[in-house]
Protein backbone atom coordinates (compact mmCIF):
# COMPACT_ATOMS: atom_id res chain seq x y z
CA UNK A 1 0.00 0.00 0.00
CA UNK A 2 1.40 3.42 -0.86
CA UNK A 3 2.08 5.71 2.10
CA UNK A 4 0.06 8.84 2.85
CA UNK A 5 1.93 11.86 1.51
CA UNK A 6 1.92 14.87 3.80
CA UNK A 7 2.88 18.52 3.46
CA UNK A 8 3.71 20.28 6.75
CA UNK A 9 2.73 23.97 6.74
CA UNK A 10 4.00 25.73 9.86
CA UNK A 11 5.99 28.95 10.15
CA UNK A 12 8.12 27.86 13.10
CA UNK A 13 11.06 25.93 11.68
CA UNK A 14 11.89 24.07 14.87
CA UNK A 15 8.26 22.93 15.22
CA UNK A 16 8.22 21.67 11.63
CA UNK A 17 11.46 19.79 12.19
CA UNK A 18 10.01 18.22 15.31
CA UNK A 19 6.77 17.18 13.58
CA UNK A 20 8.75 15.65 10.73
CA UNK A 21 10.92 13.72 13.22
CA UNK A 22 7.78 12.41 14.96
CA UNK A 23 6.05 11.36 11.74
CA UNK A 24 9.20 9.54 10.61
CA UNK A 25 8.26 6.82 13.08
CA UNK A 26 4.98 6.18 11.19
CA UNK A 27 5.63 3.68 8.39
CA UNK A 28 2.48 4.61 6.43
CA UNK A 29 3.08 8.40 6.46
CA UNK A 30 5.71 10.28 4.43
CA UNK A 31 6.37 14.00 4.76
CA UNK A 32 7.04 15.11 1.18
CA UNK A 33 7.56 18.82 1.84
CA UNK A 34 7.52 21.61 4.40
CA UNK A 35 6.42 25.21 4.02
CA UNK A 36 6.86 28.24 6.24
CA UNK A 37 4.00 30.44 5.02
CA UNK A 38 0.63 30.15 3.32
CA UNK A 39 1.83 31.24 -0.10
CA UNK A 40 4.59 28.64 -0.18
CA UNK A 41 2.01 26.08 0.96
CA UNK A 42 -0.17 26.89 -2.06
CA UNK A 43 2.75 26.56 -4.47
CA UNK A 44 3.98 23.27 -3.00
CA UNK A 45 0.48 21.79 -2.84
CA UNK A 46 -0.14 22.61 -6.51
CA UNK A 47 3.25 21.15 -7.43
CA UNK A 48 3.32 18.00 -5.28
CA UNK A 49 -0.40 17.29 -4.71
CA UNK A 50 0.07 15.71 -1.27
CA UNK A 51 -2.74 13.58 0.16
CA UNK A 52 -2.89 15.62 3.36
CA UNK A 53 -1.77 19.14 4.26
CA UNK A 54 -1.14 19.63 7.99
CA UNK A 55 -1.81 23.35 8.23
CA UNK A 56 -1.06 25.93 10.89
CA UNK A 57 -3.35 28.98 10.88
CA UNK A 58 -1.18 31.89 11.98
CA UNK A 59 1.39 32.13 9.19
CA UNK A 60 2.94 35.17 7.46
CA UNK A 61 2.05 36.41 3.94
CA UNK A 62 -1.04 34.20 3.70
CA UNK A 63 -2.70 32.64 6.72
CA UNK A 64 -3.84 29.02 6.94
CA UNK A 65 -7.52 29.89 6.55
CA UNK A 66 -7.04 31.60 3.20
CA UNK A 67 -4.53 28.97 2.08
CA UNK A 68 -7.15 26.32 2.87
CA UNK A 69 -9.76 28.17 0.84
CA UNK A 70 -7.49 28.49 -2.20
CA UNK A 71 -6.19 24.91 -2.05
CA UNK A 72 -9.70 23.49 -1.85
CA UNK A 73 -10.83 25.72 -4.73
CA UNK A 74 -8.03 24.34 -6.93
CA UNK A 75 -7.58 20.82 -5.58
CA UNK A 76 -10.75 19.80 -3.72
CA UNK A 77 -9.50 16.24 -3.20
CA UNK A 78 -6.69 17.51 -0.91
CA UNK A 79 -7.42 16.79 2.75
CA UNK A 80 -6.63 19.69 5.06
CA UNK A 81 -5.89 18.99 8.71
CA UNK A 82 -5.53 22.15 10.80
CA UNK A 83 -2.97 21.98 13.62
CA UNK A 84 -3.17 25.22 15.54
CA UNK A 85 -2.45 26.64 18.98
CA UNK A 86 -5.79 28.43 18.76
CA UNK A 87 -9.17 26.87 19.29
CA UNK A 88 -11.19 30.09 18.99
CA UNK A 89 -14.59 29.62 17.39
CA UNK A 90 -13.74 32.18 14.70
CA UNK A 91 -10.91 29.97 13.39
CA UNK A 92 -12.62 26.61 13.76
CA UNK A 93 -15.91 27.56 12.16
CA UNK A 94 -14.27 29.33 9.23
CA UNK A 95 -11.95 26.51 8.21
CA UNK A 96 -14.48 23.75 8.73
CA UNK A 97 -17.00 25.69 6.62
CA UNK A 98 -14.34 25.98 3.91
CA UNK A 99 -14.01 22.19 3.83
CA UNK A 100 -11.08 21.32 6.08
CA UNK A 101 -11.40 17.72 7.26
CA UNK A 102 -9.91 18.11 10.69
CA UNK A 103 -8.87 20.53 13.42
CA UNK A 104 -6.40 19.59 16.12
CA UNK A 105 -5.14 21.89 18.82
CA UNK A 106 -1.40 21.76 19.42
CA UNK A 107 -1.94 20.54 22.95
CA UNK A 108 -2.89 17.16 21.43
CA UNK A 109 -0.41 14.31 21.91
CA UNK A 110 1.76 13.43 18.94
CA UNK A 111 0.20 10.00 18.34
CA UNK A 112 -3.15 11.81 17.90
CA UNK A 113 -1.66 13.68 14.95
CA UNK A 114 -0.69 10.50 13.08
CA UNK A 115 -4.11 9.01 13.74
CA UNK A 116 -5.83 12.20 12.56
CA UNK A 117 -3.78 12.18 9.34
CA UNK A 118 -5.00 8.62 8.65
CA UNK A 119 -8.61 9.54 9.39
CA UNK A 120 -8.75 12.61 7.16
CA UNK A 121 -6.98 10.68 4.40
CA UNK A 122 -9.88 8.22 4.54
CA UNK A 123 -12.28 11.15 4.18
CA UNK A 124 -13.33 11.11 7.82
CA UNK A 125 -13.44 14.14 10.09
CA UNK A 126 -10.96 14.44 12.94
CA UNK A 127 -11.43 17.03 15.68
CA UNK A 128 -9.82 17.54 19.07
CA UNK A 129 -12.44 16.52 21.67
CA UNK A 130 -12.67 20.06 23.08
CA UNK A 131 -13.49 21.44 19.61
CA UNK A 132 -15.95 18.70 18.74
CA UNK A 133 -17.85 19.32 21.97
CA UNK A 134 -18.00 23.07 21.39
CA UNK A 135 -19.06 22.80 17.74
CA UNK A 136 -21.94 20.52 18.72
CA UNK A 137 -22.96 22.94 21.46
CA UNK A 138 -22.90 25.95 19.11
CA UNK A 139 -24.80 24.09 16.42
CA UNK A 140 -27.53 23.14 18.85
CA UNK A 141 -27.80 26.74 20.07
CA UNK A 142 -27.82 28.14 16.54
CA UNK A 143 -30.53 25.70 15.47
CA UNK A 144 -32.58 26.70 18.48
CA UNK A 145 -32.27 30.33 17.39
CA UNK A 146 -32.85 29.43 13.75
CA UNK A 147 -29.85 31.45 12.63
CA UNK A 148 -27.35 28.77 11.65
CA UNK A 149 -26.51 30.49 8.37
CA UNK A 150 -27.06 34.06 9.41
CA UNK A 151 -23.59 34.66 10.82
CA UNK A 152 -21.61 37.62 9.42
CA UNK A 153 -17.87 37.27 8.94
CA UNK A 154 -15.10 38.01 6.47
CA UNK A 155 -16.16 35.17 4.16
CA UNK A 156 -17.97 37.61 1.86
CA UNK A 157 -14.57 38.97 0.83
CA UNK A 158 -13.02 37.49 -2.32
CA UNK A 159 -9.78 35.46 -2.04
CA UNK A 160 -7.80 38.40 -3.43
CA UNK A 161 -9.40 40.81 -0.94
CA UNK A 162 -8.53 38.43 1.91
CA UNK A 163 -4.91 38.31 0.71
CA UNK A 164 -4.73 42.10 0.46
CA UNK A 165 -6.34 42.44 3.90
CA UNK A 166 -3.74 40.13 5.49
CA UNK A 167 -0.82 41.95 3.86
CA UNK A 168 -2.21 45.36 4.94
CA UNK A 169 -2.58 44.03 8.48
CA UNK A 170 1.01 42.74 8.38
CA UNK A 171 2.11 46.32 7.75
CA UNK A 172 2.91 46.02 4.03
CA UNK A 173 2.67 49.18 1.88
CA UNK A 174 0.60 49.06 -1.34
CA UNK A 175 3.78 48.69 -3.43
CA UNK A 176 5.01 45.74 -1.33
CA UNK A 177 1.57 44.14 -1.50
CA UNK A 178 1.52 44.60 -5.28
CA UNK A 179 4.97 42.99 -5.61
CA UNK A 180 4.01 40.13 -3.31
CA UNK A 181 0.83 39.35 -5.26
CA UNK A 182 2.23 40.10 -8.72
CA UNK A 183 -0.43 42.72 -9.47
CA UNK A 184 -0.33 46.49 -10.02
CA UNK A 185 -0.48 49.07 -7.25
CA UNK A 186 -3.68 50.34 -8.84
CA UNK A 187 -5.29 46.91 -8.51
CA UNK A 188 -4.18 46.70 -4.88
CA UNK A 189 -5.82 50.09 -4.26
CA UNK A 190 -9.01 48.83 -5.91
CA UNK A 191 -9.10 45.70 -3.71
CA UNK A 192 -8.30 47.79 -0.65
CA UNK A 193 -11.20 50.15 -1.35
CA UNK A 194 -13.55 47.27 -2.08
CA UNK A 195 -12.76 45.37 1.14
CA UNK A 196 -13.00 48.59 3.17
CA UNK A 197 -16.46 49.18 1.71
CA UNK A 198 -17.56 45.60 2.39
CA UNK A 199 -16.30 45.66 5.98
CA UNK A 200 -17.29 49.28 6.53
CA UNK A 201 -13.85 49.94 8.01
CA UNK A 202 -12.07 52.91 6.54
CA UNK A 203 -8.60 53.10 8.09
CA UNK A 204 -5.57 50.80 8.25
CA UNK A 205 -5.56 50.58 12.05
CA UNK A 206 -9.18 49.46 11.97
CA UNK A 207 -8.40 46.82 9.33
CA UNK A 208 -5.47 45.55 11.39
CA UNK A 209 -7.66 45.30 14.51
CA UNK A 210 -10.30 43.49 12.48
CA UNK A 211 -7.70 41.05 11.06
CA UNK A 212 -6.42 40.23 14.54
CA UNK A 213 -9.91 39.91 16.04
CA UNK A 214 -11.10 37.53 13.34
CA UNK A 215 -7.95 35.40 13.33
CA UNK A 216 -6.71 36.47 9.90
CA UNK A 217 -3.39 37.35 11.54
CA UNK A 218 -1.92 37.02 15.01
CA UNK A 219 -0.63 40.22 16.55
CA UNK A 220 2.87 38.69 16.85
CA UNK A 221 2.95 37.68 13.15
CA UNK A 222 3.73 41.27 12.24
CA UNK A 223 7.36 40.97 13.38
CA UNK A 224 9.51 38.13 12.08
CA UNK A 225 12.84 37.33 13.65
CA UNK A 226 15.45 34.76 12.44
CA UNK B 1 32.64 14.00 27.30
CA UNK B 2 30.19 16.60 28.64
CA UNK B 3 26.72 15.29 29.30
CA UNK B 4 23.97 17.91 29.44
CA UNK B 5 20.63 17.09 31.05
CA UNK B 6 17.64 19.03 29.73
CA UNK B 7 14.09 19.71 30.92
CA UNK B 8 11.65 20.64 28.12
CA UNK B 9 8.81 23.00 29.03
CA UNK B 10 6.05 23.70 26.49
CA UNK B 11 2.27 23.36 26.74
CA UNK B 12 2.06 21.85 23.25
CA UNK B 13 2.74 18.13 23.34
CA UNK B 14 3.79 17.72 19.68
CA UNK B 15 6.42 20.42 20.19
CA UNK B 16 7.80 18.73 23.32
CA UNK B 17 7.76 15.33 21.68
CA UNK B 18 9.27 16.73 18.48
CA UNK B 19 12.08 18.47 20.35
CA UNK B 20 12.76 15.29 22.32
CA UNK B 21 12.94 13.29 19.08
CA UNK B 22 15.29 15.83 17.51
CA UNK B 23 17.55 16.11 20.58
CA UNK B 24 17.95 12.32 20.60
CA UNK B 25 20.40 12.78 17.73
CA UNK B 26 22.67 14.91 19.97
CA UNK B 27 24.84 12.43 21.86
CA UNK B 28 25.88 14.91 24.55
CA UNK B 29 22.32 16.08 25.33
CA UNK B 30 19.75 14.05 27.27
CA UNK B 31 16.13 15.08 27.86
CA UNK B 32 15.38 14.06 31.45
CA UNK B 33 11.90 15.48 31.78
CA UNK B 34 9.01 17.37 30.19
CA UNK B 35 6.61 19.89 31.73
CA UNK B 36 3.48 21.39 30.19
CA UNK B 37 3.09 24.55 32.28
CA UNK B 38 5.12 26.89 34.47
CA UNK B 39 4.04 25.29 37.76
CA UNK B 40 5.09 21.85 36.63
CA UNK B 41 8.36 23.32 35.35
CA UNK B 42 9.23 24.78 38.78
CA UNK B 43 8.43 21.45 40.46
CA UNK B 44 10.41 19.33 38.00
CA UNK B 45 13.33 21.77 37.99
CA UNK B 46 13.59 21.59 41.80
CA UNK B 47 13.42 17.80 41.74
CA UNK B 48 15.59 17.00 38.71
CA UNK B 49 18.09 19.92 38.86
CA UNK B 50 18.71 19.69 35.10
CA UNK B 51 21.67 21.45 33.50
CA UNK B 52 19.45 23.38 31.07
CA UNK B 53 15.73 24.13 30.93
CA UNK B 54 14.23 24.92 27.51
CA UNK B 55 11.26 27.12 28.39
CA UNK B 56 8.26 28.34 26.37
CA UNK B 57 6.63 31.63 27.47
CA UNK B 58 2.90 31.42 26.70
CA UNK B 59 1.64 28.59 28.90
CA UNK B 60 -1.41 28.01 31.10
CA UNK B 61 -1.38 28.24 34.94
CA UNK B 62 2.00 29.96 35.11
CA UNK B 63 3.76 31.58 32.15
CA UNK B 64 7.41 30.90 31.34
CA UNK B 65 8.81 34.24 32.51
CA UNK B 66 7.15 33.93 35.94
CA UNK B 67 8.35 30.34 36.13
CA UNK B 68 11.94 31.49 35.49
CA UNK B 69 11.69 33.93 38.41
CA UNK B 70 10.59 31.13 40.73
CA UNK B 71 13.20 28.74 39.37
CA UNK B 72 15.95 31.31 40.00
CA UNK B 73 14.84 31.43 43.65
CA UNK B 74 14.45 27.67 44.15
CA UNK B 75 17.05 26.00 41.93
CA UNK B 76 20.87 26.35 41.97
CA UNK B 77 22.37 28.83 39.50
CA UNK B 78 24.09 25.94 37.74
CA UNK B 79 20.73 25.23 36.10
CA UNK B 80 20.46 27.54 33.07
CA UNK B 81 17.16 28.53 31.49
CA UNK B 82 16.91 29.02 27.74
CA UNK B 83 13.68 30.57 26.46
CA UNK B 84 12.25 29.10 23.23
CA UNK B 85 9.25 31.16 22.21
CA UNK B 86 7.21 32.27 19.23
CA UNK B 87 7.30 35.84 20.59
CA UNK B 88 9.94 37.83 18.77
CA UNK B 89 9.46 41.24 20.39
CA UNK B 90 12.58 42.72 21.99
CA UNK B 91 10.52 43.48 25.12
CA UNK B 92 10.17 39.74 25.79
CA UNK B 93 13.91 39.20 25.26
CA UNK B 94 14.74 41.95 27.75
CA UNK B 95 12.20 40.66 30.25
CA UNK B 96 13.68 37.15 29.97
CA UNK B 97 17.18 38.47 30.57
CA UNK B 98 15.97 40.54 33.54
CA UNK B 99 14.40 37.55 35.29
CA UNK B 100 17.53 35.45 34.88
CA UNK B 101 17.27 33.53 31.62
CA UNK B 102 20.60 32.50 30.08
CA UNK B 103 19.34 33.05 26.54
CA UNK B 104 16.41 33.51 24.19
CA UNK B 105 15.60 31.73 20.93
CA UNK B 106 12.58 32.11 18.69
CA UNK B 107 10.81 29.09 17.27
CA UNK B 108 11.87 30.13 13.76
CA UNK B 109 15.34 28.86 14.73
CA UNK B 110 16.48 25.46 13.50
CA UNK B 111 17.53 22.46 15.53
CA UNK B 112 21.26 23.12 15.16
CA UNK B 113 20.78 26.57 16.66
CA UNK B 114 18.87 25.12 19.59
CA UNK B 115 21.48 22.41 20.26
CA UNK B 116 24.28 24.99 20.06
CA UNK B 117 22.39 27.35 22.40
CA UNK B 118 21.87 24.53 24.93
CA UNK B 119 25.63 23.87 24.91
CA UNK B 120 26.45 27.59 25.18
CA UNK B 121 24.00 28.09 28.04
CA UNK B 122 25.52 25.10 29.84
CA UNK B 123 29.00 26.63 29.40
CA UNK B 124 27.67 29.79 31.07
CA UNK B 125 28.32 32.00 28.05
CA UNK B 126 26.88 35.51 27.96
CA UNK B 127 23.16 35.99 27.26
CA UNK B 128 22.20 34.27 24.01
CA UNK B 129 20.12 36.54 21.78
CA UNK B 130 18.06 35.93 18.64
CA UNK B 131 20.43 36.27 15.69
CA UNK B 132 18.52 38.95 13.79
CA UNK B 133 18.26 41.18 16.84
CA UNK B 134 22.03 40.93 17.22
CA UNK B 135 22.44 41.93 13.59
CA UNK B 136 20.17 44.96 14.05
CA UNK B 137 22.06 46.08 17.14
CA UNK B 138 25.41 45.88 15.40
CA UNK B 139 24.34 48.29 12.61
Amino acid sequence: MSPITVLLAEDHLIVREGLRALLKAEADIVVVAESGNGRQTLELTRELKPDVVVMDIAMPLLNGIEATRQILDDLPETKILILSAHSDDAYVEQVMALGAKGYLIKQSAAHVLAEAIRRVHQGKTSLSPVISKRLNHHERKARARGDLHAKKDASHLSSREMEVLQLIAEGKANKETADELGISVKTVEKHRQSLMDKLDIHDTAGLTRYAIATGIIESSVQVTII
Amino acid sequence: MTHITVLLVDDQAPIREGLRALLKAETDIEVVGEAENGHQAVGFASKLIPDVIVMDIAMPLLDGLSAIERIREAVPASTKVLVLSSHSDEAYVQHAEAVGAAGYLVKHSDMHTLAAAIRDAHKDKSFIRPRKLLAIESL
